[in-house]
């Protein structure tokens, strides 16, 4: 009974594992659930590849232009998951670029992406922009949103945040 | 920036008899300033008669001084039934003379005191970096204190028309010269040997330019314009006069609703000074006549189109509306000439851009006066010695601090209501007496809030203003409490704006009386509170919570890369792609800079990026 309850956990994991890298997530029938992504410029979650205690949550951007940061806040379960880390994607890319954040509120990540300085745009449609780390607490289901109004996409060009950007959660099971 | 109209400082008498109440003169009334000059532009030789009408208004009057260039000199002096000593004494770049009445004058008596000086315009020195007169061909001008003598009362008042006197000058070129004075333009002839203008200017207290341009000249009419204007410049050289006609059917429409009415002369004349003339005269203004030089175009097309503004302002603010207390300040003449500027280009913008725009042009003030000026300054100081003199002080002091201070008093009192107080200004002190008092009472007369701290604190006292706003709502309330720290004993009026969490932005007027709390209704929750950015060229406002920069109380991902995006950048005018009237990057956040260095760098970000995480409360 034992052994199958292991092998089951182990498999619902592996379902949430399944993705690329480099071009985001796809779902499983069991692991984390990304929120339909809607049409236009939008920020989406989606898991990749992890061991069997971790999460690891791509955020991903699409229809995005001249991107110079990200910042975002994520609420979760916290007796669900623990936050351990935020590691730079594609975008914004290269040396220098500034990757942090702090769940000093039990349940809440306050992260950042962001370039330092002078320093162009890029574009993300598929691009990753950072890589969430969590460790998995228990088994419980919990969802995983962008609080409301406290994220945003912020343009090189102007340094002032992108009108009209979505970001969508999911739903960890 | 622009030359302002200058004054002669002179010593003065041991002994200076106090102002009359009320009158910016002492004993003695000068009425009427009439000069009659024989001018060769090109080798400065010059033949002049100056009447003095004088009386005497307390007391006794024995003297008067008077002041040109010092390659003149006084020859003769008269009075009727009198006699008149002349003591020349050299005062580089001066000749200063003492006119010694034999029998002083009693109080109510007047007398005219005729001089006759002559000799060769050296045109040499300089006051406040610019020649007092420059000779040649295609054109030569002269200001007060060259070929147009500079008058000092025995109480050392003068330096300007401080008391109003009529003036008058008759001019004789050698033919084919043409002439731009200040004044109105009586008569013009030429009989194929001498050039002949005369000029009047009404009698009023001004610290209007007087000065002479003469040469050859070219007058282009500038159409649909009251009164009359003309582009004036230099025959052959006529780059930007098209621009200048355009340029001036929007200026004066927009001097003239500042002031709520026409310009009362009867022309105007608008001079475009030659190329390479910032370092010999770089434009003033004075009755009936705008000059600026042409190298204010190197700051590209916006910028010369809004220094032209700036300079056909003081036809208002100082020619027309002259406040007696020049020595002391400047914040009513090159403080709403530089207001008036940055309000003419924001005209220029969609209704709905200007706030924005106004917010950011008064960016450049914080940075010059926190970095390069003094805010302890009172804007009205106790003493003309009191007053800065280098050029870059000064400038921070008399255009920059001044016009903050006004843009913060026009949010205090709302845009219809400033503008209210500034045409009843116009109307009050157009060609009369008139101080910072009684802008001060008319200011006062506009609200019923109490404006005398205000007055009292950043007028006539002086510091930096550099509240920490702080805000808290109770869950479900229906008020809000906003906290000013770090401004003990200031009485701080401020329009805050309130942003919901809807994202409505309610706009608020407080007073903060120190550190005492306000707490006003506010129709749902409240995401940041911020004093109106139109106000930070004056109140140099941060959050109270350390990291915050977008005043929501909180230090999250946007408040890092609002950081993050601006190191590296200086405050250092003249900056390539820079904005504002010395080129600066108004992207530099002084709340960025912790160590105030004046570089934003990653020691300021990190001071961020610590605090990253304070968040108020649970998701």
């Amino acid at each position: 009974m034992r052994a199958a309850m292991i092998i089951a956990l182990a498999l619902s994991l592996a379902a949430c594992s399944s993705s690329d890298a480099s071009s985001g997530g796809e779902p499983g029938a069991k692991g984390f659930h990304p929120d339909a992504v809607p049409s236009g410029a939008s920020v989406t979650l989606h898991a990749r590849a992890s061991g069997a205690n971790t999460l690891e949550l791509e955020l991903v951007g699409h229809g995005l232009s001249d991107v110079y940061g990200l910042a975002f806040r994520l609420k979760y379960d916290p007796s669900v998951l623990a936050y351990t880390g935020l590691d730079q994607g594609q975008v914004p890319g290269g040396a220098g670029v500034l990757s942090l954040g702090s769940a000093k509120t039990p349940g809440l990540l306050v992260g950042v992406l962001s370039q330092k300085g002078k320093h162009a745009g890029a574009a993300a449609d598929g691009a990753v922009l950072g890589v969430v780390r969590f460790q998995i607490l228990s088994a419980h289901s919990c969802p995983i949103e962008f609080v409301a109004g406290r994220n945003a996409v912020v343009a090189a060009t102007g340094g002032e945040p992108v009108p009209g950007v979505a970001f969508v959660g999911g739903q960890l099971n | 920036m622009v030359a302002h109209p200058k004054l002669v400082s002179v010593p003065l008498p041991v002994t200076p008899v106090s102002a009359l109440a009320s009158k910016p003169w002492g004993s003695t009334r000068v009425l009427a300033i009439d000069t009659t000059l024989d001018l060769d532009p090109v080798s400065g030789s010059l033949t002049g008669k100056l009447d003095l009408q004088v009386r005497a208004e307390v007391g006794s009057v024995g003297l008067i001084r008077v002041l040109v260039d010092s390659g003149l000199t006084v020859t003769a002096a008269t009075a009727p039934g009198n006699s008149v000593a002349i003591d020349s004494q050299p005062y580089p770049p001066y000749t200063y003379a003492t006119l010694t009445l034999a029998t002083p004058l009693s109080a109510g008596q007047e007398t005219t005191i005729s001089v006759d000086y002559s000799g060769v315009l050296s045109c040499s020195g300089a006051n406040l970096g610019e020649a007092q007169c420059y000779l040649g061909s295609p054109l030569a001008y002269a200001m007060e204190g060259s070929a147009l003598p500079v008058v000092m009362d025995q109480d050392g008042f003068g330096g300007w028309n401080v008391w109003g006197a009529k003036r008058s000058l008759d001019l004789r070129l050698p033919s084919g010269n043409q002439a731009v004075a200040a004044g109105d333009l009586m008569s013009q002839t030429d009989d194929g040997t001498t050039a002949e203008t005369h000029w009047q200017i009404p009698g009023y207290t001004s610290i209007g330019a007087d000065v002479i341009l003469v040469g050859k000249l070219t007058s282009t009419a500038v159409s649909g314009t009251t009164p009359a204007t003309n582009v004036v410049s230099v025959t052959g050289s006529d780059q930007w006069v098209p621009e200048w006609q355009g340029y001036m059917g929007s200026i004066l429409p927009f001097i003239d609703a500042e002031a709520g009415k026409k310009l009362p002369y009867s022309s105007l004349r608008v001079v475009k000074l030659p190329l390479g003339w910032t370092q010999i005269f770089r434009g003033s203004a004075g009755h009936g006549l705008t000059m600026l030089s042409e190298d204010y175009a190197a700051g590209g097309a916006a910028y010369f189109e809004e220094t032209l503004a700036h300079e056909n302002s003081h036809q208002w603010w100082g020619v027309l509306a002259s406040p007696t207390d020049v020595l002391t300040t400047r914040w009513l003449t090159e403080g709403l000439a530089t207001m008036s500027q940055i309000d003419y280009s924001a005209s220029k913008l969609p209704a709905a851009e200007r706030d924005a725009y106004l917010a950011r042009r008064y960016r450049e003030h914080w940075l010059l006066v926190r970095y390069m000026g003094d805010p302890t300054l009172p804007l009205v100081v106790a003493n003309p010695q009191a007053a800065p003199t280098d050029t870059i002080p000064f400038t921070i002091w008399a255009y920059i601090r001044s016009s903050a201070l006004l843009q913060h008093l026009r949010v205090v009192l709302g845009d219809d209501v400033f503008e209210g107080v500034l045409q009843a200004w116009a109307n009050q002190c157009d060609q009369a007496l008139c101080d910072t008092a009684d802008f001060a009472a008319l200011v006062q007369a506009a609200t019923k809030d109490d404006m005398k701290s205000y007055f009292e604190q950043w007028v006539w006292g002086g510091g930096a203003v550099e509240p920490s706003i702080g805000f808290s709502q109770d869950a479900g309330a229906s008020s809000v409490t906003v906290s000013a720290s770090g401004i003990d004993g200031v009485t701080l009026p401020l329009e805050l704006f309130v942003t919901l969490e809807s994202g409505d932005v309610v706009r608020q007027e407080v007073v903060f009386s120190g550190a005492t709390p306000v707490t006003f209704d506010v129709p749902g929750r409240v995401r940041s509170v911020r004093p109106n950015p139109r106000q930070d060229g004056f109140v140099w406002s941060r959050s109270a919570v350390k990291g915050d920069l977008d005043f929501d109380g909180e230090v999250d991902g946007l408040d890092v890369i609002y950081a993050a995006w601006r190191v590296g950048k200086i405050v250092e005018t003249g900056q390539p792609g820079g904005e504002g009237v010395w080129s600066d990057d108004l992207d530099f956040d002084p709340r960025l800079d912790a160590d105030g260095d004046g570089t934003l760098s990653d020691s300021d970000l990190g001071v961020v990026t610590a605090e990253l995480g304070n968040v108020k409360g649970a998701p």
